[in-house]
């Protein structure tokens, strides 16, 4: 890979016509939070991390925001990630590796279904709110 | 223990950003047969009697985390420091800031791997703020180093999916160049 300067970045984002719409931050309707505790990392949050990145990038989803916590509480669950969609329930998945930071992108985000059996927590309120 | 250096620099190195750190240094330093990780912070520091208990791994600084009565990071730096005939040195001034070294010996065979430094580096700079964090990669002779603030001026921001996505390009080729 070419080393690439600062200077090479400010040109290739703003040549890039998707990446306008990254300081615009109101068209990021979903969130993707990778929980990056001391748990978190060292059951390999850090590579579910970069395949949510590998994955956002290679399907040019522009309208997701991803975060990270610190430790949420789930230490035997981890690595965890939680997202945020509009209208559909707030999921927690847990035991993310690579491959299933890849499913959650391709199932949950792109085609809006719940991944049966990685869901770990889905909060109350949301059951609530769709009772 | 963390399965990777790596995985050591995102955890300590997070520390520091929680403690409020406007700047955190990073360094990691591969020379003479010895992997050096610096971590130099202004955050809010800690007293005598927090530092003292910072490598017990039955101890949480109060406050950081409720009804929570373990912190395993530090601990588990010291166990990789024990484990491959390193050393780690933790000094902290309250209001000042805290400096972290340790040194693990390159040729141990217990020794983890490097393993993804860059997406460390990606994770870090994903935290919300504006702090800065200078990462610095000494190899041998070459070195790379690179300010968030800057990259982030560069790519827009690290919290969109393209933001991320040219940081990691740019890391990438930092690092081959090594």
């Amino acid at each position: 890979m070419a080393k690439l300067t600062l200077a090479d970045l400010r040109k290739m984002r703003d040549e890039k016509q998707k990446a306008m719409e990254m300081r615009d931050s109101s068209n990021k309707d979903v969130q993707v939070i990778v929980g990056m505790g001391t748990c978190g990392i060292a059951a390999g949050a850090k590579e579910a991390f970069a395949a949510l990145v590998d994955t956002l990038t290679e399907k040019g989803l522009t309208n997701v925001l991803i975060r990270q916590t610190g430790c949420m509480g789930l230490c035997h669950s981890e690595p965890t990630v939680e997202v945020v969609a509009p209208g559909m329930p707030t999921v927690i998945y847990g035991h993310v590796d690579a491959a299933t930071a890849k499913e959650i992108v391709e199932k949950h985000i792109v085609g809006r279904e719940l991944i049966e059996g990685k869901i770990l927590d889905k909060p109350s309120i949301d059951i609530v709110k769709n009772a | 223990m963390h399965a990777s250096l790596s995985d050591i620099v995102a955890d300590v190195s997070a520390n520091s950003i929680e403690a409020g750190a406007a700047l955190v240094q990073v360094f990691v330093i591969e020379k003479n047969g010895l992997i050096e990780l610096k971590v130099i912070d202004n955050g809010k520091g800690m007293p005598p009697e927090i530092v003292a208990r910072a490598f017990d791994p039955f101890y949480t600084e109060p406050g950081k985390h409720d009804a929570r009565k373990i912190g395993m990071g530090l601990p588990f730096v010291k166990q990789t420091c024990d484990a491959c005939g390193g050393t780690v040195d933790l000094q902290s001034t309250p209001g000042v800031g805290t400096t972290l070294v340790c040194t693990f010996q390159a040729d141990n065979i217990d020794l983890p791997p490097m393993g993804d430094l860059v997406a460390a580096v990606m994770s870090l700079f994903n935290f919300d703020g504006d702090f800065d964090l200078v990462f610095t990669h000494v190899k041998g002779e070459n070195e790379y180093s690179i300010s968030r603030l800057e990259l982030r001026d560069a790519v827009g921001g690290f919290d969109s999916v393209e933001g991320l996505s040219l940081a990691k390009e740019f890391l990438r080729g930092q690092e081959e160049s090594l």
